[in-house]
């Protein structure tokens, strides 16, 4: 190394301590406007690209901190709430502060934490930071780290936040009945320094629920035959759709609290790479390319990449029955069955039967028979081709060329010329095709 | 006629009911379900009958009233006689002596006849009270037998379309099954499990058309041989059961039967007293005489001829009558007790019954219709197969058939109560219980 070398380096040294003080500063700045809000209030979700430090819970908002001093402080309540899944089905969960999953709770590494607990809830409750590395005595698992919260009482935990990354939260009493009621919420920890910023920054709980049709409680004691698959505790057509921008970085990370089962996520138009999990970032080297990123139960799967494609892209659980809404499996496989004889009969014994599925489900969500209120059985959501015929763990991600005037409630129109349609019978016939 | 006319009034007892309701149930099925099995047509439709037009007709030309009538007519013949006053005899005696036939000649009246032919047609006015409340009775008893015997067929008539309907969803189910294992989705368990069912309620159906038809002759003989009608469905229920509270005192106020047995202890104690006097009176005559013998002038004149019991010759005859009518009151004694008894059970059957019938109409029946409605929507939801729903609508029919066969022992245990008020305990005939339902299978979606 010569001396012009040496004083490069020296310089990108300093450069390098600047950006790190000046992201320091801002991160600082935005962590002290929002401990000034009421710890009551919720931000409104931003329409414009994350900002720096903060991520975007669709369907739900974080929880707001106030500094005291050297200590972030928020206050969870552990209450039954009336939950709205997707229009027209609702139930009663037991949530954190008026929702289910609760509010992501974001901070920074080496944040110390302050947060105060109040169990409104029917029986005795705590809350265990999935993944956090902590003082045993603040795990809370009940039982064999602390007493359980008795009902009416507010209970605190402190700690440090060690390490950044993305964790969970959830009761650790009775958690079967608890988290199968949705007693639970993403926890956030940026660096202090992030080596890969990114332009959008997203958080999906996943969850599933038994839901009977025409109940308005889960079935906590449910271990399987699930019927309602949520992102953020919403079906879809009740998911909010992730805006993003075409050639932005985004990073989505994906917690999974589901009772019993593991979630294939499938992203479409796009591929990206897995680059933490609740235990810690990814070293680059050991991160491969996917579509699909498998979130066991109980764990976090962190996926970035950079979309190239605009378009309304579907992203969802790839087993197909958790895209289904409430489906029923009581019923014989009725496909290719030739009920002429048992639709003549049954217009005389029950006129208001009608046989359903022997050319398959497609559609059978844009019936309007008779069915239990609050329910949505096989319901999909409006598309702009028509319906998706799709629900429960399905969402959209939204990519958009000017992302900043786009609308995320408006479609994506395809170019002339990228939209698939009916097969020109010349073109065909061109084509060899008979 | 006017006797005629207070029986069939006995026999009406209560004509005052409303027999315009409507039971909603689907036109029968054509005979498919039982084809070829032998004296099971389809059911006859023609005039609709209701239950107290049908017992109207059924008593207007029956000929035990008649015979009741005749009974009764016969007891006022003996009234008649016993009453009468006794006309004079003409005896003539022709003696041959040997000295020459001697004649005699006598006009005369029995004035122990006489004197007792006013006790006599006491008795015998005693006897035909008795014979009126006797004849009464088996006149209420008749209607009430013409009543149970209609509304054991309008129930097995209603029954028999009831489980028609039922057969019907059956064999939706089984049609369905068979669909599905053509089409290679289900084994054939599911099919012969619906097979197996169809067949099973295919005997009930059976059993439900030859109550149908049997009762049905039972009412077309009383009818005289008449076939061109069909019941009407049964009447709808009244809110309240109606049974007078004081029914047992009614009930023994106006028992025919106990009037019948007091009037028969009357006649056989006036008998005991007649039977008396004609033991200790003289038989007197009295008349005018004529007399002709030879060698004499003859005679003529008034006459009193008499014979005196040396011994009372009529004792033994009223004992036997005097106990007769001891037994008689003694059993009198008991009937009231026994009257008193079957009104109490049979207010208490019929308030029961009343209770069964609207709490089944207005209650469960409701309930299994809802229970159908909801397994519909849920079926619409996909959450359950049509077997379940077939299932819920068969449950429905269960509880329609269980209302019909409530609201017939209602109307037989009223006609009961009424019966009571006529004067006359009845016996209430059980209608043979409908057999259950074939158990809904299992093991399938």
């Amino acid at each position: 190394m010569d001396r012009r070398d040496f004083l490069a380096g020296l310089g990108g040294l300093a450069a390098g301590g600047l950006l790190a003080r000046a992201a320091e500063a801002a991160e600082r700045s935005a962590h002290a406007a929002h401990a000034a809000a009421p710890p009551e209030a919720l931000p409104a979700a931003p329409r414009a690209a994350t900002p720096r430090g903060r991520v975007t819970t669709p369907n739900g908002a974080s929880l707001p901190l106030r500094r005291v001093g050297a200590v972030k402080v928020g206050h969870l309540v552990a209450e039954e709430v009336r939950h709205t899944f997707a229009p027209g089905l609702e139930a009663m969960v037991w949530g954190y502060n008026g929702g289910t999953p609760g509010p992501t709770i974001e901070c920074t590494e080496g944040d110390r934490l302050r947060i105060y607990v109040t169990n409104r809830l029917r029986e005795p409750t705590t809350v265990h930071w999935h993944g956090v590395i902590l003082p045993n005595g603040m795990d809370g698992v009940s039982g064999l780290n602390q007493a359980p919260i008795p009902v009416g009482a507010t209970w605190v935990y402190e700690f440090v936040m060690r390490h950044a990354g993305t964790f969970m939260y959830h009761s650790h009493y009775d958690e079967m009945t608890q988290i199968a009621l949705g007693a639970a919420g993403m926890i956030v920890v940026h660096p202090r320094v992030d080596p890969r910023p990114v332009d959008r920054d997203f958080v999906l709980m996943t969850h599933e629920w038994k839901l009977s049709v025409g109940a308005s409680r889960p079935d906590a004691n449910a271990m399987n035959d699930f019927n309602l698959l949520t992102f953020n505790g919403r079906a879809f057509p009740g998911t909010e759709p992730l805006l993003m921008g075409v050639g932005e970085r985004v990073r989505i990370r994906l917690g999974n609290l589901s009772p019993m089962d593991h979630h294939p996520i499938h992203l479409h138009g796009l591929n990206f790479r897995v680059t933490a999990t609740d235990g810690g970032p990814i070293p680059e080297s050991a991160q491969h390319p996917d579509t699909t990123v498998l979130v066991p139960t109980g764990a976090v799967r962190v996926i970035e990449f950079v979309p190239t494609e605009p378009g309304d892209w579907a992203m969802h659980c790839h087993m197909t029955h958790h895209i289904m809404t409430q489906m029923g499996h009581g019923l014989p496989p009725m496909i290719g069955v030739d009920t002429s004889v048992v639709d003549r009969r049954m217009s005389r014994v029950l006129p208001a039967y009608m046989t359903m599925g022997t050319t398959g489900m497609g559609g059978m969500g844009d019936m309007t028979m008779d069915i239990p209120p609050n329910s949505l059985p096989m319901k999909g959501g409006p598309g702009p081709y028509g319906t998706i015929d799709m629900g429960g763990m399905f969402t959209i991600l939204k990519v958009r060329e000017d992302v900043a005037r786009a609308d995320p409630e408006g479609w994506y129109t395809p170019p002339p010329g990228t939209l698939a349609g009916p097969a020109d019978p010349e073109a065909m016939a061109r084509d060899g095709i008979g | 006629m006017h006797l005629l006319g207070l029986l069939l009034c006995s026999a009406g007892l209560a004509l005052g009911s409303e027999v315009d309701a409507r039971w909603p149930v689907d036109p029968p099925l054509p005979g498919e379900a039982l084809d070829g099995w032998p004296g099971l047509g389809a059911p006859v439709q023609g005039e609709v009958l209701h239950a107290d037009e049908a017992v109207r007709r059924i008593l207007a030309r029956h000929p035990e009233l008649g015979a009741l009538a005749l009974d009764v007519e016969a007891a006022r013949a003996d009234v008649r006689g016993a009453g009468r006053v006794p006309g004079p005899t003409f005896d003539v005696a022709w003696l041959p002596y040997a000295s020459g036939p001697e004649t005699d000649l006598r006009l005369g009246v029995d004035l122990t006849d006489l004197g007792l032919a006013g006790a006599r047609a006491h008795v015998a006015r005693a006897a035909l009270t008795a014979e009126q409340a006797r004849t009464r009775v088996e006149a209420v008893r008749l209607g009430f037998r013409v009543r149970e015997t209609f509304l054991a067929h309008q129930a097995a008539e209603a029954q028999r379309q009831v489980i028609e309907r039922s057969f019907d969803a059956q064999a939706a189910a089984r049609d369905l099954a068979r669909a599905l294992v053509e089409a290679g989705s289900l084994p054939r368990l599911d099919l012969v499990t619906q097979e197996a069912a169809y067949e099973n309620l295919r005997q009930q159906v059976a059993a439900a058309r030859v109550r149908s038809a049997t009762t049905r002759r039972a009412v077309e003989a009383l009818l005289g041989g008449t076939t061109d009608w069909s019941p009407a469905p049964l009447a709808p229920l009244p809110a309240e059961p109606r049974v007078p509270a004081d029914l047992e005192v009614r009930a023994e106020a106006e028992s025919l039967e106990l009037a019948a047995l007091r009037a028969r202890g009357d006649a056989l104690s006036r008998g005991a007293r007649v039977a008396l006097a004609e033991g200790l009176l003289p038989e007197l005559n009295i008349g005018l005489e004529a007399t002709w013998a030879p060698d004499t002038a003859g005679t003529f004149g008034l006459g009193v001829e008499g014979s005196i019991p040396l011994f009372g010759v009529g004792a033994a005859r009223q004992a036997s009558l005097s106990a007769s009518a001891g037994a008689v009151a003694a059993r009198a004694d008991q009937g009231a007790l026994d009257v008193g008894a079957a009104a109490r059970a049979a207010a208490d059957t019929a308030r029961i019954a009343h209770a069964r019938a609207v709490h089944l109409e207005t209650v469960v029946v409701p309930m299994q219709r809802e229970v159908l409605h909801e397994t519909l929507l849920q079926y619409n939801a996909m959450q359950i197969g049509a077997w379940q729903l077939l299932a819920a609508l068969r449950a429905e029919l269960d509880a329609s058939s269980a209302a019909i066969e409530a609201a017939r022992a209602w109307w037989v245990a009223r006609a009961a109560v009424d019966a009571l008020l006529a004067g006359a305990r009845v016996e209430v005939g059980a209608a043979d219980a409908m057999p259950a339902s074939a158990p809904t299978p299992s093991g399938a979606h």
